[in-house]
């Protein structure tokens, strides 16, 4: 699902960064796990191709998509990458629903409401999908993210730091929801943390 | 979708939108009014000066002769006598003369006194009945009739003066015999008889004031309104006894652009009586009216210009707050250049509701302007569909949305996604 080889990036001149090759399958669980400023946020950008690598090569669903020309970027991330958010960034003036149906549209695909109550059911917010998002908390808004970050059935799903601003009980819910969510979907789930509190979920780790 | 995320972040910034929505509204309905307005009055105007080349009058002040005689909204100023005009009449230069005679009212509809000339001058139709044969029968205009519900072979007394509760002549009453069609000019709004009949009146008026005050005084003058009182009862003497009738002026159309050169000099120096060319007159007064207007319109190209800013500003903000919502949608596949549109929609949709409603408001205040000038000088205005000028209006707001919100749009394209989202 998630392949990487020899990926380096610059930041500058002088930051240079390498990155360890991974190799995540689906159903599986990668731990990133690094202090702040080990570019684990970096090494997260490469894989959503948000950055482009300075070298190396990334495969994702056995596409190479270094090769990819710029423009096909957005559309393929769209259709094959899930990403979830260490805060939740919402489009403030639309309710959940139409929050967790924009990822439909801005993929190009159909709008899928019965995907959205299916979500919602499983991720326990059914009653909330009226709802302006900032009426929720911010155990609730993950729960969103995690579930706009379905939407599009992706085969990858990238997680910044999901859990680091929630409290022990809703941490341990939202990760158990990520796995299973994952699992569920036939996903491969990347999660780049310092949150101690996850050392213990899977033993695919990998620390800069 | 996109329409929808567009439309749900202009209510979500209910304040901003509103006042960007009104600016834009005031400017445009300013604009609109003015230019409808402006073009209505000079299609009245423009449609009542047609085919008179010349008016005289008493002298005095050339506009006020122009105001009272072809627009029926100022006083007359003064009389002429009705044999000078007959002498002008007889000029080989004049084509038509129709004489005017006024100073009654009829609930503040003027009585105009004249010849069935001036009907035809309008290309009046009847809408019933037929033109004023004998004295005090008289031809109502269309507005004039609607507005005092006068039916054929009413009757109804006059009142002196202008004003509707100016004191009322007691003596013989007017019977209405013709209802006419409108003709879209000002004699829809007037009561028109012959000559004779104003005459009778203010003979009788004052014949009766005249025994009461001076019972033994007769000079000059008494005897003329004497004789004219005479007159106004046994019609066919009157045509005969011309020489010392007035009236007030006259509507002249020449026979060739010679008479133009050479008549209203002539008139000028040679006669106590006054002549005064519509056409430079009207153009005068809008000269005048024009510095007034362009004042209006520059205001409210300013209330406009204001209005793109309030849209600049709005947008601008925006984008500084939602610019993890943007990096969010470019991270979602959403394209900069679908953002771009998007932003600029919002801009555009602004402006697009504020010229609506400006158009909207423009139309309640021509509604709001007929009423009052109905009231003041019974002239009204139509509503009319969209302007011109109204559409070169609709590109202006369009243009001033698009420029205001282009800047703040362009901001989607210097957007870091990585950067933003990592919240660095």
């Amino acid at each position: 699902m998630l392949e990487t080889h020899s990926l380096e990036f610059f930041y500058g001149k002088s930051a240079r960064f390498a990155f360890p090759d991974v190799h995540c399958k689906e159903g599986e669980t990668l731990l990133i796990l690094g202090n702040s400023g080990s570019g684990k946020t970096t090494f997260l950008n490469l894989m959503a191709l948000l950055l482009p690598p300075a070298r190396g090569e990334i495969r994702i669903n056995g596409t190479l998509t270094t090769g990819l020309p710029l423009q096909e970027l957005p559309g393929f991330r769209a259709r094959n990458i899930g990403l979830v958010f260490q805060k939740p960034y919402f489009v403030n003036a639309l309710n959940v629903r139409d929050n967790l149906l924009i990822a439909n549209y801005f993929a190009g695909n159909a709008r899928d409401e019965r995907r959205v109550e299916h979500l919602a059911e499983s991720l326990g917010f059914a009653k909330l999908l009226n709802n302006k998002i900032t009426e929720l908390s911010g155990g609730e808004q993950q729960r969103v993210g995690i579930a706009r970050a379905l939407m599009n059935s992706p085969t990858l799903i990238l997680a910044d730091e999901p859990t680091s601003a929630l409290d022990d009980l809703n941490c341990a819910k939202v990760a158990d929801l990520l796995e299973a969510q994952a699992k569920e979907n036939g996903a491969a789930l990347v999660i780049v943390t310092h949150d101690q509190r996850l050392k213990s979920r899977s033993t695919y780790q990998i620390t800069l | 979708m996109l329409l929808k995320i567009v439309w749900k972040n202009i209510i979500d910034k209910k304040l901003n939108s509103i006042l960007a929505v009104l600016l834009m509204a005031f400017g445009i309905g300013i604009i609109s009014l003015l230019v409808t307005v402006g073009k209505q009055l000079q299609d009245k105007f423009a449609k009542n000066i047609s085919g008179v080349d010349m008016v005289v009058g008493a002298k005095g002040s050339p506009l006020q002769l122009i105001l009272s005689a072809v627009y029926q909204i100022d006083s007359p100023t003064g009389n002429i006598p009705f044999s000078e005009l007959k002498k002008l009449g007889g000029n080989p230069l004049v084509k038509e003369l129709i004489p005017l005679s006024m100073g009654d009212n009829f609930g503040g509809y003027r009585i105009v006194g004249s010849t069935d000339k001036y009907l035809a001058h309008f290309n009046a139709e009847f809408q019933e009945g037929r033109v004023f044969e004998k004295t005090m029968e008289v031809v109502a205009g269309a507005t004039a009739a609607r507005n005092l519900r006068l039916k054929l072979n009413d009757t109804f007394e006059s009142a002196h003066g202008f004003e509707a509760d100016g004191h009322s002549h007691d003596h013989e009453l007017y019977k209405v015999v013709g209802i006419l069609a409108y003709t879209n000019s000002v004699l829809d709004n007037l009561l028109v008889s012959d000559l004779e009949s104003v005459w009778a009146v203010h003979g009788a008026e004052e014949h009766v004031e005249g025994e009461e005050e001076h019972a033994h005084e007769e000079d000059h003058a008494h005897g003329e309104e004497e004789h004219a009182h005479e007159g106004g009862e046994h019609s066919h003497e009157a045509e005969e006894s011309g020489p010392e009738r007035e009236v007030t002026s006259a509507l002249v159309k020449f026979r060739s652009p010679m008479g133009l050169m050479t008549l209203p000099r002539l008139i000028n120096q040679d006669t106590q009586m006054q002549a005064a060319l519509p056409a430079i007159e009207v153009n005068r007064l809008f000269e005048l009216m024009g510095i007034g207007m362009d004042a209006l319109k520059a205001l409210a190209a300013a209330i406009m210009l204001i209005s793109g800013i309030s849209v600049f500003i709005t947008l601008f903000n925006a984008l500084k707050e939602r610019k993890y919502e943007l990096a969010l949608m470019l991270s979602m596949g959403g394209t900069r250049a679908k953002l771009f549109f998007m932003l600029l929609l919002e801009g555009v949709i602004l402006a697009v509701s504020g010229y609506v409603l400006g158009i909207l408001l423009s139309r309640l205040g021509l509604w709001l302007a007929s009423g009052a000038l109905n009231r003041g000088y019974n002239y009204t205005l139509e509503q009319q569909f969209l302007q011109r000028e109204e559409i070169y209006l609709f590109g202006l707001a369009l243009c001033i949305g698009i420029v205001a919100a282009i800047i703040p749009s362009l901001g989607i394209y210097k957007i870091n996604i990585s950067k933003t989202l990592a919240n660095e």
